[in-house]
């Protein structure tokens, strides 16, 4: 049985772009979603959101992606949690390298708001074997 | 009605990001061949919101003076004319919205 899906832990260091996914998956994918700028946003430790699914931007200043996913790796409460990532450059090289981190999941940027909730939720469940 | 929301809101936002989008390439004028990467995150930031909010030439031709900045091309002959291809993009898209 796949997993629900409801809670995404984002991540992301562009507010307009920020603002458009939150709006995407709440209005859209009725997800509950907890919207950090950075990377040090998302590992304080006065973050008590409980997530699903880890979904990080590659390219941030200070932290990038998967230097955030180590990070949270490393945190309890979040060293079991999926993760996918959204990034600007979909070569199959990079695509590789997401993956060896251990992403479930690569989203190619720009992204279309209107299919992105549907996209998610493809790969969600392929992960999980539907 | 989710998505006729999130439509609205979406227009709203590019039509900001249009109306911003001339102090964008206005900063990007203003750096000097020593900025690369300041260069890098105004066009990175481009094509990111360019994409997301519609204007899909926009975000192309911002990925394209991405790849000139990453290649040690920022200040070189070859990025004027991109970047003054890009502008030109982004006062066509000004146009055809107002």
């Amino acid at each position: 049985m796949i997993p629900t899906l409801q809670n995404i832990l984002y991540v992301e260091d562009d507010a307009d772009i920020r603002q458009v996914t939150v709006m995407t998956l709440e209005l859209v994918g009725c997800l509950s979603v907890k919207a950090c700028a950075s990377g040090a946003e998302a590992v304080a430790p006065d973050n008590d959101f409980r997530p699903d699914l880890l979904l990080l931007d590659v390219m941030m200043p200070e932290m990038d992606g998967p230097t955030t996913l180590a990070h949270l790796r490393r945190d309890q409460r979040f060293s079991a949690v999926p993760a996918m990532f959204f990034t600007a450059t979909v070569r199959p090289e990079e695509v590789s390298r997401l993956q060896e981190l251990g992403a479930i999941g690569v989203i190619g940027k720009p992204f279309d708001p209107q299919t992105l909730v549907e996209e998610l939720r493809r790969k969600w469940d392929a992960h999980h074997g539907g | 009605m989710a998505a006729d929301v999130l439509q609205a809101r979406l227009r709203e936002m590019g039509e900001r990001f249009l109306a911003s989008l001339g102090e964008e390439l206005a900063a990007l004028r203003a750096l000097t061949s020593d900025a690369p990467d300041a260069a890098n995150a105004i066009v990175h930031r481009i094509a990111g919101r360019a994409g997301t909010f519609g204007f899909p030439a926009i975000s192309i031709q911002a990925s394209r003076l991405e790849s000139l900045i990453i290649d040690g091309q920022f200040g070189a002959p070859a990025f004027e004319p991109a970047l003054a291809e890009l502008e030109a993009l982004a006062s066509a898209a000004r146009e055809a919205v107002q």
